[in-house]
């Protein structure tokens, strides 16, 4: 305690959310005294992976900007595993993955953080529509071996595939027309549409431009079959908020100081002497900077808040399994299927992503709007028993005031939350290295020559 | 292993300073292991420095002819249980060097002489066979692979002809735009089927291949491995004959023939005047064993109208590739007027031929484009149903499509003019309709200057 009141520290960072964690470690690396607290039981704030009952306390714990209207619509009982076992059972705020080729990847390796970290390829392409829960195919040789499609429809498929690589390398098109414009005017049929929109580009915005649209396919088809054969992502074991966690074992491992507590109670922050100082209930935090994410966003006395984009989402604990597989699976449910006006997206987990115990498998599902109707009626559709239903909704909040905001962007990509870390890093720190490199590889037999 | 980038950036100061660093102890490597290999004796000193040279330097065979004796000095020194383990860990030893270096030709030769130094290969089949799955997994085009696998197979007299077929086609479903996978398909049905391939197996395949051809149909590979497989449908016929057409009995007939041929004779190629079979002698064009171009000199002069049967059932005939049969059309000379005029009776077999050319327009059709890989190979199928189908409109289907292919690809022009040339110059056709262009083929292929 008499440590962390007497050090005056370069940068106080409050929330443990992950653009949050990222900029800790970056500064950590580049040589601050960094302090990093969050009022938590967990790491990862906003991007956390809770445990049972961590979960169930922040939905009666009321509304905040980033989430709010908790429901909780079917309750497990007393004697439930869950219930008696709650750390046994964990759930993503907001799901993340990772495209396995990629600047996030080469980002995370090279710093060194991937050796806290362990993926599990993640099976997505998987259309659940009213006729059922397929695989669809989703790259060349899936498409020839493909026996649902029609030759004619592979080939319109492809067709579709290959203008869209070469628009990649020719780089003239558009940039203002929208994906779907372009698909319809090239007469590509429906269930063609859903499966490029919805099981290969993973597009939660139907007015996505072209140009995005292509940036997301050049990266689906690079990151192919790298580590397992027909699979392009990853997702982390143990849950989402293994990456923020990562990065923060990073910034302690370059002395960066940790408390991350529920007693900790941060009241307030001002400037004092040149220096900032957090009030909290461990005592006076001095720092020469100070960052906070949305959770303590109006702890600047000044803060403006914005609104952005909102999602509709759901944690759905089963007895069973939907889809038998190696690893974590996302199903992808089309418009107007069961009623949703836009695209569902349903990740599963299972055993093996050690978010959950055998025999049970969270789902975590995630549109733009949607109703506890809608979920009730697809999950209808599986012969898996519910346990606990909660339904919330996430909201994007951009805030700014006199203190540094940390934005979060949301989604599932993390690519934007390391973005927007390392403009703050260079903000602060002009063209200092972002992350630098820890790991050479050495060899070798010349050694002892 | 492909699309490697090219270094743009050239190297710094330090970069060029420790390579050089690291060259001097490479060839200081190299200088101990010659003096070594001139010592003339084999220590175990020798050994371990072989191995050094053969992980550094493998292309460079004298080490390893050097560590082939000293494997052999030391195999003749222990009892035959020992010979095994040092086999063995000369073959994982191997397994990690050829892994960095798939491609070399040494190594390769190495690994074959270890294992022909075993005893046991049948245990270690399928080690190897699992080490060519994981070679072909990181490079499917490897040709050192595929040799090695064949040659693996071989070793134990082919009997795994059948788990090579399914093999093939895990390789062409992994992915088809593959020629090595399709070669060694071509290789391991001539196994499977050492006479003629049947025409269910056939079909089959055909199957596979218009869900390829649909997929992606600028693949080359595909559309070689179709021409292989129908390569064995198309029979043996005549394409050409001098006198095309006469007045007065000609003393001597030239006939060129669709493939070349050795050992006709008159049991294998029946010629008859009138009603009367007409003795004679057959002279190949060419002094080769095989020859397009053959002349029959009758005993007696003909006398009336003649006629040609090519005798399906022949045991001196062969082909060059020895597996087509005489096709059943009855070639004749009619009279029209007051001349005789060569023709074609009958038809052939030519369903395959035209579910394919069908194929064919069906793919044409959905494409805005001609596809160059498309047209070439409809020309080709065309060619053949022309040849089949004495009257008919495929000729001018044949012509057209060369045709468009010189307009739609002049950089391979020369090429398209050639085969089109050679099927105007041999073909069956009304004098007045034989490009002139073709004039100075025609006549070196009929042999008169």
């Amino acid at each position: 305690m008499e440590e962390l009141i007497s050090i005056t520290y370069d940068s106080i960072l409050i929330g443990t959310d992950t653009p949050t964690s990222i900029l800790a470690a970056a500064l950590s690396r580049d040589g601050e005294k960094i302090l990093h607290i969050d009022r938590s039981s967990y790491y990862g704030s906003i991007d956390g992976t809770l445990a049972f009952h961590e979960f169930l306390s922040l939905a009666s714990s009321g509304d905040s900007p980033t989430f709010r209207e908790f429901c909780i619509h079917i309750m497990p009982n007393e004697d439930e595993e869950c219930m008696k076992f709650p750390r046994r059972f964990n759930i993503d705020l907001q799901p993340k993955f990772v495209y396995s080729v990629g600047d996030v990847v080469d980002w995370t390796v090279n710093c060194g953080v991937s050796l806290y970290l362990e993926f599990k390829p993640l099976e997505a392409g998987v259309i659940w529509d009213k006729n059922g829960i397929r695989r669809v195919p989703c790259n060349k040789s899936e498409i020839f071996a493909n026996e649902a499609l029609s030759v004619v429809e592979k080939r319109l498929l492809m067709k579709f595939i290959e203008f869209c690589s070469k628009s990649i390398e020719e780089g003239n098109f558009d940039v203002n027309v929208r994906f779907v414009d372009v698909m319809a005017e090239k007469k590509l049929p429906q269930h063609l549409q859903n499966i490029l929109l919805y099981a290969i580009l993973l597009i939660e915005d139907t007015n996505v431009s072209f140009a995005e649209a292509l940036s997301r396919m050049e990266k689906y088809v690079s990151s192919l079959g790298i580590y397992k054969d027909n699979c392009a992502l990853l997702y982390p074991m143990y849950g989402s908020s293994d990456i923020p966690q990562g990065f923060c074992r990073m910034c302690a491992v370059y002395e960066g100081t940790y408390v991350i507590t529920d007693e900790l109670a941060i009241e307030d922050v001002c400037e004092i002497d040149g220096l900032q100082v957090v009030t909290s209930s461990f005592g006076p935090l001095r720092g020469k900077k100070v960052f906070v994410n949305s959770v303590y966003a109006s702890l600047d006395k000044q803060v403006t808040i914005e609104l952005e984009n909102s999602s509709f989402r759901a944690a759905i604990l089963c007895r069973g399994i939907i889809k038998e597989a190696e690893g974590p699976v996302l199903f992808s449910i089309p418009p107007m299927e069961f009623g949703n006006a836009s695209v569902v997206y349903v990740l599963q987990l299972g055993e093996s992503s050690s978010t959950v115990p055998a025999g049970y498998s969270m789902l975590h599902v995630w549109t733009a709007e949607g109703n506890a109707d809608i979920i009730q009626s697809f999950i209808a559709s599986v012969p898996v028993e519910i346990v606990f239903l909660a339904t919330y909704k996430h909201t994007v909040v951009r805030c700014s005031g006199t203190l540094n905001h940390v934005y979060n962007p949301g989604g599932y990509e993390i690519l934007k939350h390391f973005v927007h870390a390392k403009e703050l890093f260079n903000k602060e720190k002009g063209n200092h290295e972002f992350l630098p490199l820890r790991h050479t590889e050495e060899e070798d037999v010349l050694k002892d020559i | 292993m492909h699309s490697r980038k090219k270094r743009l950036i050239p190297p710094t100061v330090e970069e060029i300073a420790s390579e050089k660093l690291r060259l001097e102890k490479i060839q200081k490597l190299h200088k101990l292991v010659f003096t070594e290999i001139e010592s003339e004796s084999f220590t175990d000193e020798g050994f371990t420095l072989s191995e050094k040279a053969m992980m550094i330097s493998p292309d460079i065979y004298t080490f390893l002819n050097f560590r082939r004796n000293l494997l052999l000095s030391k195999l003749s020194q222990v009892p035959k249980e020992d010979q095994v383990k040092i086999l063995s860990s000369e073959l994982e030893l191997l397994t990690r060097i050829i892994k960095d270096s798939p491609k070399s030709y040494t190594l390769w030769f190495h690994r074959q002489w270890v294992l022909l130094q075993c005893q046991n290969v049948a245990e270690i089949m399928t080690k190897e066979l699992a080490l060519c799955d994981y070679m072909l997994k990181k490079d499917n085009r490897n040709f050192h692979v595929w040799n090695y696998r064949s040659w693996v197979v071989a070793l134990e007299g082919n009997q795994g002809v059948n788990d090579e077929m399914e093999f093939t086609k895990t390789m062409i479903y992994r992915d088809f735009s593959n020629f090595s996978a399709w070669h060694y398909r071509t290789k391991v049905v001539k196994q499977k089927f050492p006479d003629q391939v049947p025409v269910e197996f056939i079909i089959s395949e055909l199957s596979m291949l218009k869900n390829a051809y649909f997929t992606c149909p600028n693949d080359q590979s595909v559309w070689n491995y179709h021409r292989w497989l129908l390569l064995g449908l198309e029979n043996i016929k005549i394409v050409g004959i001098s006198p095309r057409t006469y007045k007065t009995c000609p003393n001597e007939l030239i006939l060129g023939f669709s493939h070349s041929l050795s050992g006709l004779d008159s049991q294998s190629v029946g010629v008859s005047d009138g009603w009367e079979p007409a003795e004679g002698t057959w002279e190949p064009l060419h002094t080769k064993p095989f020859s397009y171009i053959w002349k029959f000199i009758p005993s007696k002069p003909f006398n009336n109208a003649v006629e040609i049967r090519l005798n399906p059932v022949n045991t001196q005939v062969c082909d060059f590739n020895k597996n087509c049969t005489f096709t059943n059309l009855i070639y004749k000379y009619k009279k029209a007027n007051d001349e005789y005029e060569f023709k074609a009776d009958g038809q052939e077999d030519i369903e395959i031929f035209e579910q394919e050319l069908a194929n064919i327009n069906e793919l044409l059709d959905i494409e805005e484009e001609d596809i160059n890989q498309v047209l070439l190979r409809k020309a080709q199928i065309v060619e053949v149903l022309a040849f089949s189908v004495p009257v008919s409109g495929y000729f001018d289907q044949a012509v057209d499509c060369y045709k468009r292919l010189i307009q739609k690809d002049p950089r391979h022009k020369v090429f398209y003019e050639e085969q089109l040339d050679a099927f105007t110059a041999l073909k069956l056709y009304r004098k007045s309709q034989i490009e002139p262009s073709s004039l100075k083929l025609k006549a070196k292929l009929l042999g008169l200057g």
